[in-house]
């Protein structure tokens, strides 16, 4: 049990809304060990963030609700928990960066008050100790002159530096998982490099498990030893970073490969994309979810929805054809 | 913020001269005069002709208002010792302690504009301590014998308009703020309750009620507060519980002064029988007022990414909705508040009137019956000079509660 | 100190603290504010040590012999409630002449004379009795002018103890002649000579006058006033007392609350008793008609006046079961329409025909009082047929009576006009004030009545300030309506007369008419010997000459339809008769709380 820091079973995260429910994580498994870089990949909608708020808990009925599955962390089912074990939890075992740091900073309070409310939530020290360890944090995410800026308010730092204020925050309780949802797209390039090896360099140093979600494969690339990708609520492929970049096996995932900006390619193709829009999650098409947009799609992806099996080429995969088709070798289908 | 304030100021008084040059001129045009209500008795004409020329009516307009300019900014002027020796040999011990904290506290803001300390806690104090020397000073201007301006006699014979003015703002104010406070504490957490359970069936409840009561006449609270709260409920208890009108009863100085010079228990019973109906009156429909304004302001801050983070953080959910979520909603509101601190000097002219309520707006009803130029002028540009001020307070205040204002 | 104020506990706190000394110190009387207290002034005690011994005694004689089982209990508190507060408590500065003056100044105003408020007519207060021309207190001169004796009662002291003296009277004549002071000064100026005594005052006037009747309505302690700033010392205190009351506690906007004057010199006329039997009457002020109901159902107030109206009756009437009694009277204010004969007419109507009498005798008769009377007063009085009787019924002799309500007639007269007029047409404009709501009902009433007689009509109601300042003054209409207030006695009568004196015209004439004034077109003979007739009015004293020329003049007044009188103004009084005790309305400006002296309280 140990073995594995994070172990998601069967998540189902349903939102209810005027037009249906909305299953917007439908039967998700995964594990994590401990220092383990994970990224998560998928299009917008395909439920990455909700699954990480799910192991958050921060879905809020009665609009969304966890219908089923076991979230065990460190040797404890978080579902389980009650509210006040799981404030525990939130921000002292796991920690979580958001996308947008612009807004994920309260304006009205220092950055200081921020860091310090969260240490003094979580360890057992004294206000001035607390504020020494903000310090520490905010030097070791290389904010200069780090001392001055604690009685600094968010709106006078940059984007980036708000981030590594936020990676601060949420290393500063030296976490064991630290979820990164989208924490560089709001940046610009040269910063989200910064910030990328920053938090991962930090991580290391800690060994902090990673769960890095993100639409951008490019990001995962460099950073992540296993990739998992998601489609429409469901795990569709999972695999070391090697096995999905170079030899994806669900079409899904060598679309999205396609639809990458490669530096290192010389021929300046056409910027391809998977062609469609990822479907209805209140009403799922039949079978294989990704069926419909699928260039491979045959009848029985029509009618069986896939699930995740252990593929010869060592990752998972959750397709019917996969042993079939050699993506690798094929060139990218061009749609448009 | 110093010169912000000061240029806000001087603003403010040419928006306020402005602001008497055109009431001047609507009254001046508006017709009648106040010796009208004599005309219809043919033997008060040579009055009418003695107050005419007394009152200088018969001068051109121009020339009346700067008469009238120029008592008006014109300080009473009150021989040194005398006033000194009037003033204090009246003291009450609350007035003494008035004084020690206004020397305290003007002695403190003074020295906060020198002194610079870049840290959190001293904007705050440094905030605080000129809404504390506002309020000390209103309440020693108040006392109207060490300071007070010319603002000449009521042209209906009740004496000083100075004197009517304060002694009427100040039973506004305690009318006005008993309101405020009842607004705000049931107002503000009503609000966030209701955006915290958005869509529950209290919310749906409250939001009913607040349109019920915000789209009621305040005649119809009032005269329905008198009826049930006044009338029947003494009828089913025999009990005297609130009284229909007045401030006091007749009977309140016999009922005790406290230590200090402070109001017996007895007289704050009293008071709070006079005081109850006509504050929840004014109150429910700032009530209804705030309630929706600050659960709108909250449902906002609700959704905001910050808010996340702090759930996130593993903050405890009241720790979340009181520091991180309250602070931020509450902004708005402070521009509501502040302009509805402004116009309750204005005294709410109707309840003041159905309540028996000796206010400024029982005192302006009265002045525009009968004409009286000088309170009339007086009343509008203390409301004026009202809303100049409170939105200066208010400005101060955003400053105080939202980091990202700068004045400049 | 950062930690203490980084506690947000401590912040909130001083935020409460702050919160609780700013509401408390709000409103609360200063500490100043006793001066308004005490009744009289500092002076006061000084001078009764001096001029009290004699007075004392009788007043604790009398409240330890009179209270045994048959008089009226004494103690308690009765609570007037009004709609208005008076501006000032001195009735000679200006203000002092709102209605409310009077009614808390009968607590302590004493004068010669005041109205009696079961037979409406003047009776002797401070003095033994009323001079006239029968009883010898009133002579005229050989040398044309004419003397009044007052003599003083004995008993009459003011609430310090000092005997109420001739000085007091000539202190009130010299106090009133102050061409400084912005007050009434008619009938005074015209005296000539007086003759002061200890116990006596007399006063020679000008000429013979009934106007003497209603001066020295109410006289100002000497010792009291003398030497003060007489315009600005006593707008917040009473003088001495020379009524039941002196002042306890103004509480500016409340209540004035006046207790017992322990040496008020006047006996109960049934029981003897020492009088008042009240220990305080409170006048509470609360401005929303409403809520002084609200307040009196409550019994949180025992005694109203308020407004007439139906609704407001209806509503009191109803707690007449409970112990309320309700008294709706004529009062001495009343309405009337008139025409406008001077040049400014033709600016409201330009075919304004009011120069034609027989236009003016149809008007007189396309109106139906009675439906007035029933639709504005709920039929509580009758209509008026005489503008004498409002305060004078005894010499009116309803002159206005010819004219009934009769359509036929009315045309007939209108058809008459239209001849002489050479018009196919007639138009009328009718303009009031259209803050009252009695005065819009009415011009709501008139379009239907105009319209039966076929007379073109319309209504051009107008604010009052711009009616009673420019419209009135100019003279800018056609057919108009407002009010007058009557005054009891000859001296009152006499006043109305004046109202139609073609010398004078507005600004500094009540003459708003225009009649028979140089730019009018009603100059005639009745013109000419109606102002006659004025003159002499003025110039008499004698009721067997004054009576024929009022109702002479009265009757030239109807014949010739200057104005015509619609009904008086009710006024109306409740008073919980299970609690309060000695209560009669009085509708005259006397007010509801002339006898205040004999109230007591029946629960005690």
């Amino acid at each position: 049990m140990a073995e594995h820091l994070l172990d998601v079973e069967d998540l189902r995260t349903y939102f209810s809304t005027e037009e249906g429910v909305v299953k917007a994580v439908d039967g998700v498994s995964f594990k994590v060990k401990a220092g383990e870089r994970r990224g998560v990949v998928g299009e917008s909608g395909c439920g990455k963030s909700v699954t990480a708020m799910s192991i958050m808990r921060l879905i809020e009925p009665p609009a969304g609700e966890i219908v089923t599955g076991t979230i065990q962390f460190d040797g404890r089912d978080l579902l389980k928990l009650s509210e006040a074990e799981m404030q525990d939890v939130r921000g002292g075992e796991i920690a979580m960066i958001f996308q947008d740091p612009m807004t994920a900073l309260n304006p009205v309070y220092t950055i200081g008050d921020q860091l310090i409310e969260t240490i003094l939530l979580h360890q057992d020290v004294s206000k001035s100790e607390a504020r020494n360890i903000a310090i520490t944090a905010l030097d070791d995410v290389q904010i200069p002159y780090a001392k001055n800026r604690m009685e600094d308010y968010p709106h006078q730092f940059s984007g980036g530096m708000r981030q590594r204020v936020m990676i601060a925050m949420g290393l500063s309780c030296e976490p064991k998982l630290l979820i990164a949802d989208e924490p560089t797209t709001a940046l610009d390039v040269t910063t989200q490099a910064q910030i990328m090896s920053l938090m991962l360099d930090l991580a290391e140093e800690r060994n902090t498990a990673v769960l890095l979600i993100t639409h951008d494969l490019g990001v995962v690339a460099g950073f992540c030893d296993t990739i998992q990708v998601m489609y429409a609520g469901t795990i569709v492929e999972r695999g070391t970073g090697d096995e999905i970049f170079y030899n994806p096996q669900h079409p899904y995932t060598w679309g999205l490969l396609g639809s990458m900006t490669r530096l290192d390619e010389s021929q300046q193709d056409r910027l391809n994309s998977v062609r469609g829009a990822p479907p209805s999650l209140i009403a799922p098409p039949r079978g294989c979810r990704f069926g419909p947009r699928c260039d491979f799609a045959t009848d029985i992806c029509r009618e069986a929805l896939p699930i995740l099996h252990q593929s010869q080429e060592g990752q998972k995969v959750a397709c019917h054809r996969a042993s079939e088709l050699d993506l690798k070798s094929l060139t990218v289908g061009v749609s448009s | 913020m110093f010169a912000y304030i000061i240029r806000r100021l001087v603003y403010g008084i040419v928006t306020l001269f402005a602001l008497s040059l055109v009431v001047f001129m609507l009254i001046q045009f508006s017709g009648g005069t106040p010796l009208d209500r004599l005309k219809l008795n043919p033997r008060m004409q040579p009055v009418i002709a003695q107050l005419t020329e007394q009152w200088g009516l018969d001068k051109p307009w121009y020339e009346q208002y700067f008469i009238w300019l120029k008592n008006f900014v014109t300080p009473i002027d009150i021989p040194a010792e005398e006033g000194l020796t009037v003033y204090f040999g009246k003291l009450g011990v609350r007035s003494w302690v008035a004084i020690a904290a206004f020397v305290v506290a003007v002695g403190y803001a003074i020295a906060t504009f020198f002194v610079k300390i870049e840290a959190n806690w001293w904007r705050t104090y440094r905030a605080f301590s000129i809404l504390v020397v506002g309020a000390i000073a209103f309440w020693i201007i108040k006392s109207r014998v060490v300071f007070a301006l010319n603002w000449g006699e009521s042209f209906r014979g009740d004496g000083a308009v100075w004197d009517n003015i304060f002694g009427a703002a100040g039973n506004t104010f305690r009318l006005g703020l008993t309101a405020l406070a009842i607004a705000l504490i049931i107002g503000i957490p009503l609000g966030v309750y209701q955006a915290i359970r958005q869509y529950s069936f209290f919310d749906q409840l409250g939001t009913m009620v607040s349109f019920i009561t915000f789209s009621t006449p305040i005649f119809i609270i009032g005269v329905l507060l008198q009826l049930i709260l006044a009338y029947q409920l003494e009828r089913w208890t025999g009990v005297k519980v609130f009284y229909v009108a007045g401030m006091t009863s007749s009977g309140y100085a016999e009922l005790g002064r406290g230590i200090f010079g402070l109001p017996s228990l007895a007289q704050l019973g009293d008071v709070i029988q006079h005081l109850t109906l006509p504050a929840v009156s004014i109150a429910a429909i700032s009530m209804a007022g705030y309630s929706r304004f600050q659960r709108a302001s909250m449902l906002e801050v609700m959704h905001s990414d910050y808010l996340r983070t702090a759930k996130a953080k593993g903050l405890p959910r009241r720790n979340i909705i009181v520091k991180h979520a309250l602070r931020n909603a509450m902004i708005p509101i402070v521009t509501l508040v502040s302009l509805d601190i402004a116009t309750m000097i204005g005294g709410a002219i109707i309840t003041e009137s159905i309540f028996g309520w000796p206010g400024v707006g029982r005192l302006y009803i009265g002045a525009i019956n009968a004409v009286d130029y000088p309170t009339i002028m007086a009343v509008v540009l203390a409301i004026g000079a009202g809303v100049v001020v409170m939105n200066i307070i208010a400005d101060i205040l955003y400053g105080v509660l939202d980091p990202r204002v700068r004045y400049d | 100190m950062n930690r203490l104020w980084r506690s947000r506990k401590v912040l909130w706190l001083a935020v409460l603290l702050a919160f609780a000394m700013i509401v408390t110190a709000c409103g609360d009387s200063d500490e100043g504010g006793d001066e308004t207290t005490a009744a009289p002034t500092t002076e006061a005690p000084e001078e009764t040590t001096t001029a009290a011994p004699t007075t004392e005694a009788p007043v604790e004689e009398t409240t330890t012999t009179t209270e045994p089982e048959v008089g009226k209990q004494y103690g308690g508190e009765v609570v007037v409630a009004d709609d208005q507060e008076p501006p000032t408590l001195n009735s000679f500065v200006p203000g002092g002449d709102n209605f409310i003056v009077s009614i808390v100044g009968q607590s302590y105003w004493a004068g010669v004379q005041e109205i009696d408020g079961f037979t409406l007519e003047l009776i002797p207060e401070l003095v033994t009795e009323l001079p006239t021309v029968g009883n010898g207190g009133v002579t005229v001169n050989d040398d044309g002018t004419m003397t009044v004796n007052y003599q003083i009662r004995d008993e009459a002291i003011w609430s310090d103890g000092t005997p109420i003296s001739g000085d007091d009277f000539q202190f009130t004549l010299d106090t009133i002649l102050d061409p400084d002071l912005p007050v009434d000064k008619t009938t005074y100026e015209d005296i000539v000579s007086t003759d002061v005594g200890a116990k006596t005052f007399s006063y020679t006037l000008a000429q013979p006058t009934a106007l003497y009747e209603l001066i020295f309505g109410q006289i100002i302690p000497k010792h009291d006033v003398e030497g003060s700033d007489f315009t600005t010392d006593w707008n917040e205190t009473m003088w001495s007392s020379a009524g039941p009351f002196v002042l306890d506690t103004w509480q500016k906007g409340e209540f004035i609350r006046v207790v017992r004057n322990e040496n008020y010199w006047k006996v109960d006329a049934e029981t003897g008793q020492q009088l008042p039997f009240l220990d305080s009457v409170v006048f509470r002020f609360i401005p929303e008609t409403e809520s002084i109901i609200t307040a009196f159902r409550g019994r949180e107030v025992d005694v109203i006046q308020p407004p007439p109206a139906t609704e407001t009756i209806e509503a009191l009437q109803a707690l007449e079961p409970e112990g309320a009694i309700v008294e709706v009277l004529s009062g001495p204010v009343w309405e009337h329409l008139n025409f406008q004969f001077g040049p400014k007419r033709f600016d409201r109507n330009e075919n304004s025909a009011n120069e034609n009498l027989n236009y003016r005798k149809g008007v007189a008769h396309t109106i139906n009082k009675d439906l007035i009377v029933d639709e504005i007063l709920a039929g509580q009085v009758e209509p008026l047929n005489s503008f004498l009787e409002p305060v004078t019924p005894t010499i009116s002799t309803g002159a206005w009576s010819q004219y009934d309500y009769n359509p036929t007639k009315a045309m007939e007269y209108f058809e008459l006009a239209k001849g002489e007029l050479g018009v196919d047409e007639l138009f009328t404009v009718f303009s009031t004030t259209s803050n009252n709501d009695a005065r819009v009902k009415l011009s709501e009433l008139f379009v239907n009545m105009f319209e039966e007689v076929g007379v073109t009509y319309e209504n051009q109601l107008e604010d009052s300030q711009l009616f009673f300042g420019e419209t009135l003054d100019n003279g800018i209409w056609d057919l108009g309506e407002w009010a007058w207030v009557g005054s009891p006695g000859f001296s009152g009568a006499i006043s109305l007369y004046d109202l139609f004196d073609p010398e004078s015209p507005p600004p500094d004439g009540g003459n708003y008419y225009r009649w028979g004034t140089p730019d009018s077109v009603a100059i005639d003979d009745a013109t000419a010997r109606f102002a006659e007739i004025r003159d002499e009015l003025n110039t008499s004293v004698d009721p067997d000459v004054l009576i024929p020329l009022m109702q002479e003049g009265e009757q030239i007044l109807a014949d010739q339809v200057v104005i015509f009188p619609l009904y008086a103004r009710l006024v109306t009084a409740a008073v919980w008769g299970d609690e309060v005790g000695g209560f009669k309305h009085n509708p005259t400006q006397a007010s509801h709380t002339w006898n205040l002296e004999e109230w007591y309280r029946v629960d005690l």
